[in-house]
């Protein structure tokens, strides 16, 4: 990485902004480049100089608890007494001394009395609002890593497989449940030019065969029944050709199976339609299983 | 009636959260006025109307943002436009301060590191002023002060290093 990219990122990396890829680039090219070395360092500098100037703003209560003075002398004289009585007392050989015994000791006593028997560390003096939380990384305490942590290799891994999600839900539900079971012929290819032009027909499976749909009674039950087409009055002439072929028919041949076809678009599917399977495109694929049983 | 009642009592209920909302989060508000203002005094009055701001705009609050975050987004913008009102004020200061520009105070105020990098840092503009004090001061993280300032947390992060090159340059100059 080149030096004049790194500004903005080493003024993150020393306010501790910086994790996982970035802060570990950061943190190998500072640990080779002298001159971003001296900028981290004069950075920090700034940052403790800004620290100290933090001016104090306290406009609510004081943060030290302050006793009127005759509390204050009767608080103090009953301290002194407890502390020295509590302090004089001989200790049991090889117990252990309590914390309060030993801050008693280690403090100066003028500081217990005029405190009143309180003891105030010296944190309590400090400013009450400095709140400038500078996190930098340890870099000149430890060598910089020649390879990535941990957490980068994974949040890598976690990037590719997400990637690889989203492309497969690009493609058409349908077309995938259609190829993934394999119930008839094959699914043409969707190529560009008719993915436009033309619809793509998969004849899916014969109604009359015990097919899913017809397995799931509370969904038939969704659909409205059909009205009752009316038989065409006599009066109608039927075309020549189709009353010989019908009364050519023998009356034992077995009622013909009706095709259900979905036509689907590269996106959605958008009817649902029976047709004769004369009138069905069929593949060549398709022609030759013509004679198998559909696979169930 | 129903109504009427059901109303009064939501009322009631965003005053009451208003109120604690308002009295965990008014020492914040204040030490931000004052920290962006740089003068303590003219805090409270700030404050008192950031209070103001905040009440009247309660009851359009959507809860997209923290409540803390709205409410000092609501300080942040008062205090601009503070600022922006004393815009002409500190011109004609800084105007008469450059003609007392080797007076006996001004040297002094000069001499005195705190002096001069408070005097360095009202040289910043407003933007990277802001940003750095919320980060240095008031200890806010990149990504609240993005949040707050409705701007992207790399704009921060370089809002942050122009504010500390320009503030490095200043002080190298007083020296």
């Amino acid at each position: 990485m080149r030096c004049e990219l790194m500004g903005p990122r080493l003024s993150a990396w020393v306010d501790g902004e910086l994790s996982g890829v970035s802060g570990w680039l950061v943190r190998r090219h500072v640990a080779s480049c002298a001159v971003c070395a001296a900028e981290v360092e004069s950075l920090r500098a700034l940052n403790r100089k800004l620290s100290a100037i933090n001016p104090v703003l306290t406009p609510l209560a004081p943060t030290r608890f302050v006793r009127p003075p005759l509390v204050l002398g009767l608080g103090a004289a009953t301290a002194l007494a407890g502390i020295t009585v509590f302090v004089l007392l001989p200790r049991p050989s090889g117990a252990p001394q309590s914390d309060f015994k030993r801050v008693a000791l280690a403090s100066p006593l003028p500081e217990l009395v005029r405190n009143g028997g309180v003891f105030l560390s010296p944190a309590s003096n400090a400013n009450p609002v400095s709140v400038f939380h500078s996190n930098p990384s340890p870099i000149f305490s430890e060598p910089a890593e020649t390879v990535p942590p941990r957490s980068v290799i994974e949040k890598r891994r976690t990037r590719r497989l997400v990637h690889r999600v989203r492309r497969e839900e690009r493609q058409p539900e349908v077309v995938r449940v259609a190829t993934a079971r394999k119930r008839v012929g094959r699914v043409r290819p969707l190529s560009a030019s008719r993915r436009v032009a033309e619809p793509v027909k998969v004849a899916l499976a014969d109604r009359s065969v015990a097919g899913p749909l017809e397995s799931r009674p509370e969904r038939d039950s969704f659909i409205p029944p059909r009205p009752a087409i009316a038989p065409p009055p006599a009066a109608v002439a039927m075309a020549p050709s189709l009353r010989a072929r019908r009364e050519s028919k023998p009356e034992d041949e077995a009622p013909r199976r009706v095709r259900a076809v979905l036509v689907i678009t590269p996106t959605r599917y958008e009817n649902v339609v029976l047709v004769q399977p004369g009138a069905m495109e069929i593949d060549e694929d398709d022609k030759e299983r013509e004679g198998e049983p559909p696979s169930p | 009636m129903v109504q009427h009642l059901e109303q009064t009592q939501l009322t009631d209920r965003k005053r009451i959260a208003f109120e604690r909302l308002w009295e965990a989060e008014r020492e914040r508000v204040w030490r931000l006025c004052a920290r962006l203002s740089s003068s303590p005094d003219v805090a409270d009055d700030l404050a008192q109307e950031v209070s103001i701001r905040a009440w009247q705009a309660w009851g359009g609050f959507k809860g997209l943002a923290s409540p803390r975050t709205w409410l000092h987004r609501i300080a942040v913008n008062v205090v601009l436009r503070w600022r922006e009102r004393q815009k002409p004020t500190t011109m004609l200061d800084e105007t008469l301060a450059a003609s007392h520009e080797g007076s006996p105070e001004r040297q002094a105020l000069q001499s005195d590191e705190k002096g001069r990098i408070h005097a360095a840092l009202e040289t910043l503009p407003e933007d990277l002023r802001t940003s750095l004090v919320l980060h240095a001061w008031e200890g806010m993280a990149y990504r609240e002060i993005a949040a707050l300032l409705e701007i992207p947390v790399g704009t921060v992060t370089s809002r942050i290093w122009a504010a500390r090159q320009r503030l490095k340059k200043e002080l190298a100059d007083a020296l």
